[in-house]
């Protein structure tokens, strides 16, 4: 049975740090109440940043909510920020904050990084994003997340450690691959 | 080396406890399907295991006319205390006495560890095995995908004339 490989094609309507002509590609479902997620996004950001135009992150939703009963929510707002042009922003504000994540913290999570937070409020009170939540979480079950974050580098999905060094290695391989020149 | 069972074979019957101690019967399944998750160890690292997402998708597991047993050679107590913690409302049954006896049964029992090797059988409304997923070498967790592709293949092939 054909297991970890991504099957969903990546859209213009990802949220993307880095260049976004990267030749390589590390695509990551999280969850904004998951330790792990969180322990996870300082390796990844210097990925991008050591490997500069070489690497991007592009980040989809998955919130397990039997086990995170705020990581819903907390994507919600994270995507309402991101229609203000600010995902990344409130994606750094959300990991840092994991342990408080109720509605009223969003919205203070919002206005810190310079959101309007009238509008932001109005539309994460109507959960106006759930849907794209959504959207990614069942992208997620197709593309065979096992656990927060997974990770897809070009498309195979990375099991090893999040470690640094083991990860740039990976990255290394698929620059290669793709034909690209290897950072040094 | 474990070498589990294969496809088209009938599941071989157990008779386990549950977390509260409860006995439960594969055949206490038969007309409905299974997914029988063997996994090494309660308590694993990481807060989103195999089965935290398992219980997240439970409710479209049961869609499938399907159930999820996951076994592994704990203790009861240990499979209640990890069931309330990570909040699972599907069975953890425990293979600890006679040890991994049904872990041997199924192929998957690790005679180095003494644990139960990550596998999935997909068992049928008739008790076969009908796919199956064995980890790699790295122990990944199986990707949602596995078990749904799984659960889509078993619904199809009752519904048309398809074979094998």
């Amino acid at each position: 049975m054909i297991d970890g490989v991504q099957r969903t094609e990546i859209s213009e309507y990802e949220w993307i740090l880095g260049d976004v002509n990267a030749p390589v590609t590390i695509l990551e479902y999280g969850d904004f109440e998951c330790p792990y997620c969180r322990a996870a996004r300082p390796v990844l950001r210097q990925l991008v940043d050591r490997n500069e135009g070489q690497v991007r992150l592009i980040y989809r939703h998955f919130p397990i909510t039997s086990l995170h009963p705020h990581a819903e929510l907390a994507a919600e707002a994270s995507e309402a920020a991101g229609s203000q042009d600010l995902f990344w922003e409130m994606h750094d504000m959300i990991f840092t904050h994991q342990n408080a994540l109720e509605f009223d913290n969003l919205v203070s999570y919002a206005e810190a990084v310079g959101a309007d937070a009238t509008r932001f409020a109005d539309e994460l009170a109507r959960h106006m994003y759930l849907e794209e939540v959504r959207r990614d979480f069942e992208k997620g079950i197709i593309d065979g997340v096992n656990g927060t974050p997974t990770l897809f580098i070009n498309g195979v999905r990375y099991d090893g450690p999040r470690e640094y060094n083991l990860m740039q290695a990976a990255i290394d391989l698929a620059l290669e691959q793709s034909g690209a020149r290897a950072a040094d | 080396m474990v070498e589990p069972l294969e496809t088209n074979t009938n599941a071989p019957e157990f008779t386990l406890r549950d977390g509260e101690g409860r006995e439960v019967n594969l055949s206490d399944f038969r007309g409905r399907n299974v997914v029988l998750a063997f996994y090494p160890a309660d308590w694993s690292p990481g807060c989103t295991t195999e089965l935290s997402l398992m219980q997240e998708t439970l409710d479209r597991i049961h869609g499938y006319n399907a159930e999820i047993i996951a076994v592994s050679c704990d203790g009861p107590y240990s499979h209640r205390a990890w069931a309330e913690q990570m909040h699972l409302k599907f069975p953890l049954l425990s293979d600890f006495w006679p040890h991994g006896a049904t872990a041997r049964e199924y192929g998957v029992f690790r005679e180095n560890d003494g644990m139960a090797h990550r596998t999935l059988f997909f068992i049928d409304e008739e008790g076969v095995i009908r796919q199956r997923w064995v980890a790699p070498e790295n122990n990944p967790a199986p990707g949602l995908n596995v078990i749904f592709s799984a659960l889509d293949e078993m619904k199809g092939s009752r519904q048309g004339a398809s074979h094998d």
